[in-house]
């Protein structure tokens, strides 16, 4: 493998809105408010967001297709979990549906499945997952190379400074995340939740499935459990987080804290202009799970702040609406810029 | 709208008005709007999911809780249940904002301003079953009615 690849991205190209899609009016209202692409998953497993109501069946799915396709928009389908040796016929199924309902792409962890699509489906446009977890550039030129993939995911694991370089050496798009809840590190390689629930995200499609999610009011304070695991305990003026181990509070060595993560919201705004000229193709948004009115607020404001720095980048400002319209529909209600953003380093 | 704006409260009189009101009444109305405006619009499979299951809507400010439960794929109202599958509180205002779809439920939950109580899958079965809905003529109707409440929504 060649990991010297050449650096065709143009700067300063103005960067794809990437937004999320749970049920087709999310859909609409990501197209309405000015989405480039809109990425959603089938109603099961095949997705890294499988929960009950939530998703695509072949009908919903063709009719958001035509809508998007209409106004100028692309969808993406997420195939971006890993099949197992028993489920593979599944995954596979689920790849060749999304070929034949016409999908702009698909976007996959596993390398087997981008084996399969690149194979049997060779005009199918390939998006590598942030589920493949891949964080350089001669990963990312190792699956351009074997599967054809045209743009890549990179994992929220990377600083500013990381990501260059990545963008610089790879002819790929890379696609990174602009908003939405943060996840645990490492991803498409976390088990975590399988120690409380028997079930791993990337074999099941959920970090917290409801059916082991419990939560209790007792005296003065709102329980979250996990397969019985006490995840947090919020006082009457703290705000509850999604219950997933990860942004679990727990104690350690007699402290209680939050060990892996933080309760918060990525949000990289402010980092607009620098995304832009080192080359990024496109600002993903978080958040398949979320309502059609999270969409709408979130997809409205980006958009905005994407054409104000397409427009003019040295002049890019956020706006105090923007953040104020963003801080409403934030998880814990705090935004960081995540691991963009390394003092340490 | 968002979790940034506040809610509004009904005044404090009708809920002490509403706590002596007999709650068969204001269910049997509730369930028949449910059943003019949703009842075609949930998906068979939901509605075979949801059979039996019986509900509880707190409105705290109104000092009323509507109970209703899912009988031959229709809403029924009942008077009363000892354990609802699932029992959401909030205020009349946020329960509006939520049907117009101008709140986003997360964010209601996060802050504290909607609380859901029972059985959490069932609780997302329903949340995602309403966000596939559309019902753009009730929708119109209610931000009509709430910008008449309040003129300085956008």
């Amino acid at each position: 493998m060649n990991a010297a690849v050449p650096l065709p991205q143009p700067a300063a190209r103005p960067m794809k809105l990437v937004c999320p899609a749970g049920t087709p009016p999310a859909l609409r209202i990501a197209v309405d408010n000015g989405a480039d692409d809109v990425y959603l998953g089938f109603k099961d497993e095949t997705n890294a967001r499988n929960f009950a109501g939530l998703n695509f069946d072949d009908k919903s799915l063709r009719e958001g297709i035509d809508y998007a396709h209409r106004k100028g928009a692309q969808v993406l389908v997420a195939l971006n979990t890993y099949p197992q040796p028993g489920t593979w016929r599944k995954w596979q199924a689920a790849v060749d549906r999304a070929a034949a309902l016409g999908v702009d792409a698909i976007i996959v962890a596993d390398a087997g499945l981008l084996a399969y699509a690149a194979k049997t489906h060779p005009r199918l446009r390939l998006h590598l997952s942030v589920q493949g977890s891949a964080t350089s550039h001669e990963a990312i030129n190792f699956y351009h190379e074997h599967f054809g993939i045209r743009r890549a995911v990179l994992p929220r694991v990377l600083s500013v400074e990381q990501a260059e370089k990545v963008v610089s050496r790879t002819p790929v798009e890379i696609e990174v995340f602009g908003f939405g809840s943060l996840s645990i590190m490492v991803e498409g390689r976390c088990a975590l939740s399988s120690y409380a629930t028997g079930e791993s995200p990337n074999t099941h499609g959920g970090c917290s499935p409801a059916k082991a999610v419990r939560w209790q009011q007792v005296p003065n304070a709102l329980e979250s459990r996990l397969g019985g695991i006490l995840i947090d305990r919020f006082g009457e003026k703290d705000n509850p987080g999604y219950p997933t181990l990860c942004r679990g509070r727990f104690v350690v060595n007699g402290d209680t804290y939050y060990p892996f993560e933080e309760p918060t919201s990525l949000n990289t705004l402010e980092l607009l202009p620098r995304l832009q000229a080192m080359g990024v193709a496109a600002i993903k948004i978080e958040g398949r799970q979320r309502s059609p009115v999270y969409v709408e607020t979130v997809t409205r404001v980006w958009r905005e702040a994407l054409d104000d720095c397409a427009r003019s980048p040295e002049r890019f400002r956020v706006r105090p609406a923007w953040q104020e319209a963003l801080a409403g529909i934030s998880e814990g209600r705090q935004c960081t810029l995540g691991a963009y953003h390394r003092p340490w380093k | 709208m968002t979790a940034a704006h506040a809610a509004r409260r009904l005044p404090a009189p009708l809920g002490a008005v509403g706590r002596r009101l007999p709650r068969l009444p204001a269910s049997i109305a509730f369930a028949t709007g449910l059943n003019l405006t949703l009842r075609r619009k949930f998906p068979a499979d939901v509605l075979e999911r949801l059979e039996g299951h019986t509900f509880a809507i707190v409105v705290e400010d109104a000092g009323m809780e509507l109970l209703f439960r899912v009988r031959g794929r229709r809403f029924v109202p009942v008077a009363r249940a000892a354990e609802p599958v699932l029992r959401f509180r909030a205020v009349a205002w946020d329960y509006a904002a939520l049907a117009a779809r101008e709140a986003d439920p997360d964010t209601l939950f996060f802050n504290r301003r909607l609380v859901v109580e029972g059985d959490t899958e069932i609780a997302l079965l329903v949340k995602n079953t309403l966000d596939t809905i559309d019902i753009p003529r009730t929708r119109g109707l209610l931000r009509r009615a709430m910008r008449v409440v309040d003129p300085g929504r956008r």
